[in-house]
C-alpha cells in the first residue's frame, strides 16, 4: 500500500494551500494566532472528511476505475502539476488536476493498446465540469444573499463599535472553522479518492487518511500562504470578508453534499465578487477572472498529460 | 477565547480611563480660564497649569497605552485603525487646553476688560462644542445610532465660535490695544476657537465610523 503516498503528499499540499482560504484573514489580521487558526482548521477539515467526505469519493470512482498502481499514477500526475504550475505561478485547482489525471489513467490504456474504449463516464465528467464552473458562480450568489441578510440582521442589533468586533470576530472563526469543514468534506476525494475501490481503501478508512492529511499540511506548512492570501481579503472590510469566507463555505459545503470536489480558491473569487456587486465596486480584476477561465482548461490539461505519460513510462517498464 | 475577550475588556477600560482624564483636561482649562478672565495672571492660573499639563501627559501616556495594547491581538483591523484615529485626533483638544494655559502663563497674556465678556463667549462655546463631542463618543461606544443628533450642535457651536472670534480679533483690532499685545490676543482667540474646530473634525469622524457599521 506504499502507493498511497502519493495522495498523502496531495492531502498535505491541499492542506497547507487551502487552510489560508477559511483563516487566513483571522490569522493576517492577528485577530487569531497561527497555531491555533491551524489547529481549528486540522480539525474541523478532518471531522468534515470523515462525516461528509464519502460523497466526492464515489463520484471519482464513477468518473473512472482505478488500481491501486494507477491511483499511484494519479495522486503523482496530480501532485506534479499542482506543485509545478504553483511554483511557476500559474493559476491551478487540486480538484481539477485530480480530474485530469482520472481521465487520463481512463483514456491511456486505449493509447498503450491495451484497450479499444476508454474507461471515462462522460456524464460523470459533465457533471463535475458543470460544478466547477458554478464553484464562483454560486458563491457570488451565496456572497450576495448573505451580505444583504445577515447585514440587516445586524443593522437591528444596532451595535457599538466594540459589540460589533467581537460579533465579527466570533463570526469570522465560526465561518473559518465551517469553511474547514467543508475543505475536508468537499476535497477529501482529491486526496485519497483514487484509492477507494476493490482490494483498496475502504471510503472511511480514506476519508480519515485523506482527512489527516490535510490536517497535517494546515498544521505544518500554511503559514505563508495564510498571510498572503489573509492580506489580499483584509483589504476588504471585516463584514466583508466574513462573508467571503462563509459563501465560500456555503458553496463548497453545497458540492460535497452533491459528491463533487471543486476548488475553494475559485469559490473565494466568486464571493469577491459577490461583495463588489453588492457594494458597487470592482473587487476583482480582470486577471483573476481570467485566470479561473485557465485554470479550468490549463490544470485538467496539463495534469491529464503529465499522468498519460507516467502510465506510458510505467506501461513501457513494464510494471503496468 | 476568554484572552481573546479579556483585552478587549482591557482596551475599553483604557479608552474610558483616557476620556475621563480628557475630560479632567478640558474642565481643569474651563476653570482656569474663567478664573484668568476674572483675576487675571495669578498663582491659582499657575497651579492650573501644572494640573493641565500633568493630566494632558496622562492622557497621552494612556493613548500610547491603548495603542501598544491594540496591536497584541485585540480588535480587527478596522476597529483599531477607527479607535486610533478617533483617539489621535480628539487628542488635540486636550494638548489645546495645555497650550492656551501655557501661553497665558508664559507669555503673560492680558485680556482688557472690555473684551473679557465676549472671551467668556468664545470659551463657553468651545467648551459647548467639547462637551457635545464627547456626548458623540459616548453615543458612538454606546449606540452608534443615535450619533447623528450628537454631531449636528457640534458643527453649530463650531460656526457660533467662528463668528465669536471673528467679531472679537476684528474689535481688537479696531481699537487702541498695544500692536503686540493684539498678536498676542489674535494667537490667543484662534488657538481657543481651535477647540470647536477640532471638535468639528473628530464628529466627522464619529459619524463615518458609525456609518461605516451599518450595512
Amino acid at each position: 500500500m506504499w502507493q498511497i503516498i502519493s495522495g498523502i503528499y496531495m492531502g498535505w499540499a491541499l492542506g497547507s494551500n487551502d487552510a489560508a482560504n477559511v483563516f487566513g484573514t483571522a490569522v493576517s489580521s492577528r485577530m487569531l494566532r497561527f497555531w491555533t487558526a491551524a489547529s481549528l482548521c486540522a480539525v474541523f477539515a478532518l471531522i468534515g472528511a470523515l462525516v461528509e467526505g464519502g460523497a466526492g469519493m464515489k463520484t471519482y470512482s464513477a468518473l473512472s476505475s482505478t488500481s491501486l498502481d494507477t491511483a499511484f499514477l494519479v495522486g503523482l500526475g496530480a501532485a506534479l502539476t499542482v506543485t509545478g504550475m504553483t511554483s511557476l505561478r500559474l493559476p491551478v485547482s487540486t480538484s481539477q488536476a485530480v480530474v485530469g489525471a482520472l481521465i487520463a489513467i481512463g483514456t491511456a490504456p486505449v493509447l498503450v493498446g491495451t484497450a479499444t474504449t476508454a474507461n471515462v463516464q462522460l456524464d460523470v465528467l459533465g457533471k463535475v465540469v458543470a460544478c466547477w464552473v458554478g464553484t464562483p458562480i454560486g458563491a457570488l450568489v451565496a456572497a450576495v444573499v448573505l451580505y444583504v441578510v445577515i447585514g440587516q440582521l445586524m443593522n437591528r442589533l444596532a451595535l457599538n463599535v466594540f459589540q460589533y468586533d467581537r460579533l465579527l470576530r466570533m463570526a469570522q472563526i465560526v465561518a473559518g472553522s465551517y469553511g474547514a469543514y467543508a475543505l475536508g468534506a468537499n476535497n477529501v476525494a482529491n486526496v485519497t479518492g483514487p484509492f477507494t475501490g476493490p482490494g483498496m481503501l475502504s471510503v472511511p478508512a480514506a476519508c480519515l487518511v485523506g482527512g489527516l492529511a490535510i490536517a497535517a499540511g494546515s498544521l505544518t506548512f500554511s503559514r505563508g500562504v495564510m498571510m498572503t492570501v489573509g492580506r489580499g481579503l483584509v483589504k476588504l472590510d471585516a463584514y466583508s470578508a466574513f462573508i467571503v469566507i462563509l459563501a465560500e463555505g456555503v458553496t463548497v459545503h453545497a458540492y460535497a453534499v452533491l459528491g463533487v470536489p471543486v476548488s475553494t480558491s475559485q469559490a473565494v473569487v466568486g464571493g469577491v465578487l459577490g461583495i463588489g456587486i453588492v457594494k458597487g465596486a470592482r473587487t476583482v480584476n480582470r486577471r483573476t477572472l481570467r485566470n479561473i477561465l485557465l485554470a479550468w482548461i490549463s490544470t485538467p490539461t496539463v495534469s491529464f498529460l503529465v499522468t498519460l505519460a507516467g502510465y506510458v513510462v510505467a506501461h513501457e517498464v513494464g510494471w503496468l | 477565547m476568554s484572552l481573546f475577550f479579556k483585552r478587549e475588556k482591557e482596551v475599553r477600560q483604557l479608552i474610558d480611563e483616557y476620556f475621563r482624564v480628557a475630560d479632567e483636561t478640558l474642565d481643569a482649562f474651563d476653570a482656569a480660564f474663567k478664573s484668568y478672565l476674572k483675576d487675571g495672571i495669578c498663582d491659582k492660573l499657575r497651579e492650573a497649569d501644572g494640573r493641565i499639563h500633568a493630566s494632558e501627559s496622562r492622557a497621552d501616556d494612556l493613548r500610547v497605552e491603548i495603542e501598544k495594547m491594540m496591536y497584541s491581538h485585540s480588535l480587527l483591523p478596522e476597529s483599531r485603525g477607527d479607535i486610533l484615529g478617533l483617539l489621535e485626533s480628539f487628542d488635540k483638544m486636550p494638548n489645546l487646553a495645555e497650550t492656551v494655559t501655557f501661553m497665558i502663563v508664559t507669555q503673560k497674556i492680558q485680556v482688557p476688560p472690555q473684551f473679557r465678556p465676549d472671551f467668556s463667549r468664545l470659551l463657553d462655546c468651545n467648551m459647548d462644542a467639547y462637551h457635545q463631542v464627547r456626548e458623540a463618543v459616548d453615543r458612538l461606544l454606546a449606540n452608534p445610532d443615535t450619533v447623528g443628533a450628537a454631531v449636528k450642535p457640534v458643527d453649530e457651536k463650531e460656526s457660533e465660535s467662528d463668528r465669536i472670534e471673528r467679531a472679537l480679533i476684528t474689535s481688537i483690532y479696531d481699537s487702541d490695544t498695544d500692536k503686540s499685545d493684539r498678536i498676542l490676543l489674535r494667537e490667543l482667540i484662534e488657538r481657543v476657537g481651535d477647540i470647536s474646530d477640532n471638535a468639528e473634525r473628530v464628529a466627522y469622524r464619529i459619524e463615518i465610523i458609525a456609518l461605516k457599521r451599518r450595512i
